[in-house]
């Protein structure tokens, strides 16, 4: 039985409609990554589950237990729902001390206070914030606060935690470290954890199961290696990873396979669209990674052959730009190149047709 | 689902409270405007005949002119002044800016019909410098009790409201607006007229509504100043219109008040909506980088002068009169100050029990009184605190009614209503009476303030709370009421030196045990009691001016 189900919940807010029809199902030691541009209903759907947005329709079930039918008018208040929320500027009340912020849902659960205390301090050590119990939260650093309100979510034991973009306010170089912390105190805690990023790379690192929030709708869900993969749709392909995009004609389909032409240069490539498309304007995407520079080579088929415009050296490779008629090509490549054109292999069960 | 519903239903609660409280006087008022007697007498009937009466007294359409002709030419007065003064502090290098700050909006705070009683002492008829220019000049160019004077006095007094509003409008425009005039070659004075100005209108406009709506409710300074000539505005002849007929002519007074309302009420909601302007121009300017002040050189002197000048005439003059009035025995043409000095009326005004009873109700009125309109104020604004719904759409319209009443009105009116509904009736000759009402007046500014402390609360530590388990009103009371202490703190503090300054609101309510100071000196005005009411007068403005040193001290800002 899923710990955290959500079902083809609709929002409105202000006249617009926010969320058409989303659902979700999440397990303890799952992290489901709510991934999506900005605007996209993220937030919104994390908070309509807590209960801090009121949608009109759709269901949620949390632990097996019914907290909002649309048809049924149920609609358990927040506090009775009993999950860990942890905000994207992590909330830490200014007038209490960390310690007073987490051992918050003890007091109210009317925990006795040597427990509270016990708690709170195992809760601290387990953070690594063992020390900072008497501190305001303006004395903490950015990843002090974020454990601190991390702390304060699951001190009282919840099974399903929702994090609002919980890395977004650290600098770049912490974010990877608390990505790597937070991942493995989700398993070891076997929590059932939904979290929002609007970082692909993020979302891929941390998650077992994404889902791209696109418009108000599940765009496309899965793993992440499906989702880097073997993406559905145009958005899906071009929102995970870098890419390239070639415009083109779409000339031909069958066994799942498409081609398409820029110029006089045929494409062949892993069918994404109707058959309906074949004659009109399509698109071909390939990750920097698929293509490849054909040293040595004089064509074939997927080969083309194009002038190298520029040259980036990013540390552990280099990013070549090229172009050609009809199309911009950028690769990833082991080293440095001669100027000049040169030959690119473009393999077809790389390269997608939209 | 329970604790959210509790939650709502408490919010319900509130709001239908604060509405009765609002619109019980108002109704009360209408109902009675539409009967031929007062609402106690039992062959009262409905009819329009009152209104007739009242739209056929040449009294009330001369009282109505004067009181639009008042608040015109005061406006006229205040604005300019208002906006030269608040670019002179905020813009320019005049010397003394800084000691000026805090005093400019002192006026604000000192009761109207104090000062007035400072103008009379000073420049009336027997007035110090009256008396002493006559010695030396022979007869006086003015004269205290005109239509003239009584505008300018309005006029200087009420200055600092447009100060309030055009400084705050200067100080978040980029100066790199005026520096850009600047280097196109103009001088300061083109650049204020030409680039400030203009940037400033909304808040100048919305400024002038106000000084226009406080123009059709002063009642102090036409009382005092108009009276001798028989200059009446629409207060002061509601205030005269009490025993028309001989018998109290509630019905006629009615009337009245519904004509103030029905002035006033536009003005309020005009007020709403380009204050609304005012600061979404304020808003998308947001705060400019500072800027180098405009140099006034020559011009540095005379502009000091003036200001020291309006300090002078509006806060010093009066005040310093007051005080020396209320430390000698009598004064007249031909009397030597040093001779009549004496602290006789002080020691005679503590013999007084009516006094002494209305300094004590004052303070704990202000004190004790203010805490719990706070405490009422909030729990209004935490009703209505993140809470989307037609509910909290209505009290905010609701709200705003008390404001088209000024305190003479809303006195009179919660006076009826403690004698029209027979159980509180015994409660009417007893201070809640009057605490009651103040909290009436004052709701919506009050309900500001608290409301401006809320604002700067952020949600999310609200839903904090509420995900780790409390409801509603746990969270409330854990989160929001600790993270705006010091807003309430600072409320109070306002509102207490508003209710000590408090002087029309009581005069309905006067009786043994209800008096305060403002009624009280009121009323012994009118008995002549020139000794008691200048001595109450200098106490008042003595615990006024305590509280605003503490409130300053505090570091508490004197505007919401
Ligand atoms: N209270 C609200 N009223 C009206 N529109 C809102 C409100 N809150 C959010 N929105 C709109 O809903 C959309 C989704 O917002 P959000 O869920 O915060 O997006 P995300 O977290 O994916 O960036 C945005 O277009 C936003 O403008
Ligand atoms: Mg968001």
């Amino acid at each position: 039985m899923a710990d955290l189900a959500v079902d083809n919940l609709r929002i409105r807010l202000g006249g617009n409609e926010i969320l058409k029809g989303v659902s979700l199902t999440l397990r303890r030691g799952e992290v489901a990554a709510l991934l999506g541009p900005s605007g996209s209903g993220k937030t919104t759907l994390l908070r309509a589950v807590a209960g801090l947005e009121q949608p009109y329709t759709g269901t949620i079930t949390v632990g097996g237990t019914t907290v909002f039918d649309g048809a049924a008018g149920i609609n358990q208040p927040t506090e009775a729902r009993g999950l860990g929320f942890v905000f994207q500027s992590y909330a830490l009340w200014p007038h209490r001390t960390v310690a007073e912020n987490v051992a918050y849902s003890l007091k109210i659960r009317g925990v006795a206070a040597d427990v509270q205390r016990d708690t709170v301090q195992k809760s601290l050590d387990s953070l690594g914030l063992g020390k900072l119990g008497h501190r305001f939260p303006h004395e903490l650093s950015g990843g002090q606060q974020q454990r601190v309100a991390i702390a304060r979510a699951l001190v009282y034991g919840p099974t399903v935690v929702l994090l609002d973009e919980p890395l977004s306010n650290l600098d770049a170089k912490l974010r990877e470290e608390a990505r790597a912390f937070l991942k493995e105190l989700i398993e070891r805690e076997n929590l059932a954890a939904l979290m929002v990023t609007h970082d692909q790379s993020e979302a891929l690192a941390i998650a077992n199961r994404i889902l791209l929030l696109n418009g108000g709708v599940v765009e496309q869900a899965g793993t992440p290696q499906d989702m880097y993969n073997a993406p559905e749709t145009l958005f899906v392909a071009e929102f995970m990873g870098s890419n390239n995009h070639i415009e083109g004609k779409i000339m031909g389909m069958s066994d799942g396979r498409a081609s398409i032409r820029i110029g006089d240069f045929l494409l062949d490539g892993q069918a994404r669209c109707a058959p309906e498309k074949v004659g009109q304007a399509g698109s071909a995407v390939i990750r920097l990674e698929g293509v490849h520079v054909a040293e040595g080579s004089n064509g074939g088929q997927n080969h083309v052959k194009l002038d190298l415009v520029t040259s980036m050296f990013l540390g552990h490779t280099w990013e070549h730009l090229f172009r050609g008629p009809g199309m911009t090509i950028r690769t990833h490549h082991d080293g440095p190149l001669s100027s000049g054109a040169h030959w690119l292999h473009l393999p077809a069960d790389r390269v997608w047709i939209f | 689902m329970s604790s959210a519903v509790a939650g709502t239903s408490a919010r319900r609660v509130v709001i239908s409270i604060t509405a009765l409280f609002v619109l019980a006087p108002i109704l009360l008022i209408t109902y009675q405007s539409f009967l031929t007697a007062p609402f106690f007498d039992p062959k009262a009937q409905l009819s329009l005949w009152a209104y007739e009466f009242v739209f056929n007294e040449p009294d009330f359409w001369r009282a109505l002119g004067t009181t639009a002709m008042l608040a015109v030419g005061m406006t006229a007065i205040s604005v300019p002044l208002g906006a030269l003064l608040a670019f002179l502090m905020t813009r320019t290098d005049m010397p003394g800016r800084g000691g000026f700050e805090p005093l400019l909006l002192v006026p604000i705070f000192l009761s109207p019909i104090v000062l007035a009683f400072g103008y009379v002492v000073t420049i009336g008829p027997v007035g110090f410098i009256t008396v002493w220019w006559k010695q030396y000049f022979g007869n006086p160019f003015w004269d205290i009790y005109s239509f003239t004077s009584l505008v300018v006095i309005a006029g200087l007094t009420h200055a600092p409201h447009v100060y309030l509003y055009a400084s705050a409008a200067l100080r978040s425009l980029p100066g790199d607006l005026e520096e850009a005039a600047r280097v196109t070659g103009a001088k300061p004075g083109r650049v204020a007229m030409d680039v400030s100005l203009p940037m400033i209108t909304p808040a100048l406009l919305f400024s002038g509504v106000l000084i226009l709506f406080l123009g059709f409710e002063v009642f102090g300074l036409p009382l005092i100043l108009g009276d001798p000539q028989g200059l009446l505005v629409l207060s002061t002849y509601l205030y005269k219109l009490t025993n028309k007929l001989g018998v109290p002519s509630y019905q006629l007074m009615a009337v009245v008040v519904m004509v103030i309302i029905a002035v006033a009420l536009p003005l309020v909601f005009v007020q709403r909506l380009l204050l609304r302007t005012a600061q979404r121009f304020i808003a998308v300017r947001g705060k400019g980088s500072r800027t180098n002040l405009v140099a006034l050189r020559a011009w540095r002197w005379p502009a000091f002068l003036l200001i020291a000048g309006w300090f002078a005439g509006t806060v010093m003059l009066p005040m310093t009169g007051l005080v020396l009035r209320s430390f000698v025995s009598s004064w007249g043409l031909g009397i030597n100050v040093l001779d009549v000095l004496t602290l006789d009326n002080y020691i005679e005004l503590f013999d007084d029990s009516e006094v002494v009873s209305a300094i004590v109700n004052s303070v704990g009125i202000a004190t004790i009184g203010g805490a719990l309109s706070i405490g009422c104020y909030t729990m209004i604004a935490l009703a209505q605190h993140r809470w989307p719904s037609a509910w909290v759409r209505f009290a905010d319209y609701i709200v705003m009614l008390p404001r088209a009443m000024p305190g003479i009105v809303a006195g009179l009116a919660i006076f009826w209503v403690f004698l029209f509904t027979k159980p509180l009736a015994p409660l009417r000759t007893t201070l809640l009476a009057v605490w009651v009402a103040y909290t009436l007046v004052w709701l919506a500014y009050g309900l500001r303030l608290v409301q401006s402390a809320l604002l700067q609360v952020a949600p999310e530590l609200e839903e904090a709370a509420r995900v780790t388990g409390a409801g509603l009103g746990r969270a409330m009371r854990d989160v929001t009421i600790p993270l705006i202490k010091h807003g309430m703190l600072a409320a109070w503090l306002l509102i207490m030196l508003i209710f000590v300054r408090e002087y029309s609101t009581a005069v309905y309510l006067l009786g043994p045990g209800t008096e305060v100071i403002g009624s009280l000196v009121v009323s012994r005005w009118g008995s002549g009691a020139v000794d008691i009411v200048t001595c109450l007068s200098c106490i008042n403005v003595a615990l006024i001016s305590l509280g605003l040193m503490v409130t300053l001290r505090l570091g508490v800002k004197l505007h919401g």
